[in-house]
């Protein structure tokens, strides 16, 4: 998995491409860790290019969501693909996270 | 059929997931392969992090191509373990009420078309099945 991450007036976007299973998914939670750490608390994070999400991907948009809200911030998951959303619908995800499409860029 | 063995450790999912994902290739759509795979992962890794609480182990994956589906099943001779009856999350609880994890086995059951746990031998026995669809 790729992190890209870019932080403008006190929001971020982490741009994830590849796999986020269990074996990376503790990368993702330092990234988000260390926004944290720059008192960073508005979060988006764009899965367009997410080919793989597991159960271990959807725990760190949870336990993420559940940091932002208490730290008053915010997480968006941004471009979610068919089998993400698949998953999201599965598990309920569709209603705790703030999931948005981005208009065709 | 193909027949894997490997140590029962997380870093050998990748592994894993292109063993079942070479041995279906061609019976399954992409996206019934890519369900399949997903619920490889979590019962696999359910092997990696609990069958062997002592040390280490091995775990071996099957695959069968039937008339009907496809079959995967995992064997260890781990500490027996039916993940099957394992309390089903609530999926309805918002953000604040929910415990962070938990989802994997009730995924991967809801991924596959049937799954079924034996205790045979001294090994647990996890057979996941996914039928062939039409498109």
């Amino acid at each position: 998995m790729t992190i890209r991450k870019a932080i403008a007036g006190g929001a971020a976007v982490l741009t994830l491409a590849g796999r986020l299973d269990t074996n990376t998914s503790p990368e993702l939670e330092r990234a988000v860790a260390d926004l944290f750490q720059e008192a960073v608390s508005r979060i988006e994070m764009d899965i367009q290019e997410l080919a793989y999400i597991s159960s271990a991907g959807l725990r760190v948009l949870l336990s993420t969501h559940k940091k932002c809200v208490k730290t008053g911030g915010r997480l968006t998951v941004l471009n979610a693909g068919g089998m993400a959303m698949e998953l999201f619908e599965m598990t309920g995800f569709t209603d705790v996270l703030d999931l948005r499409q981005r208009e065709t860029r | 059929m193909g027949e894997l063995t490997v140590a029962a450790k997380q870093e050998q999912l990748e592994r894993v997931q292109l063993f079942v994902g070479e041995q279906v290739r061609g019976r399954l759509t992409a996206r019934a392969t890519h369900k399949v795979l997903l619920a490889v992962e979590e019962i696999f890794v359910n092997i990696a992090r609990y069958a062997y609480p002592q040390g280490s182990g091995e775990a071996t994956i099957l695959c069968e191509t039937g008339r009907e589906c496809v079959s995967i099943t995992f064997q260890d001779a781990g500490i027996p373990y039916n993940p099957l009856a394992q309390k089903q999350p609530d999926i309805t609880l918002s953000a604040a009420e929910r415990p962070v994890g938990g989802l994997g086995i009730y995924l991967a059951r809801e991924l596959m078309d049937s799954m079924s746990y034996r205790w045979e031998g001294g090994r647990n026995i996890l057979c996941l099945e996914k039928r062939y669809e039409r498109e």
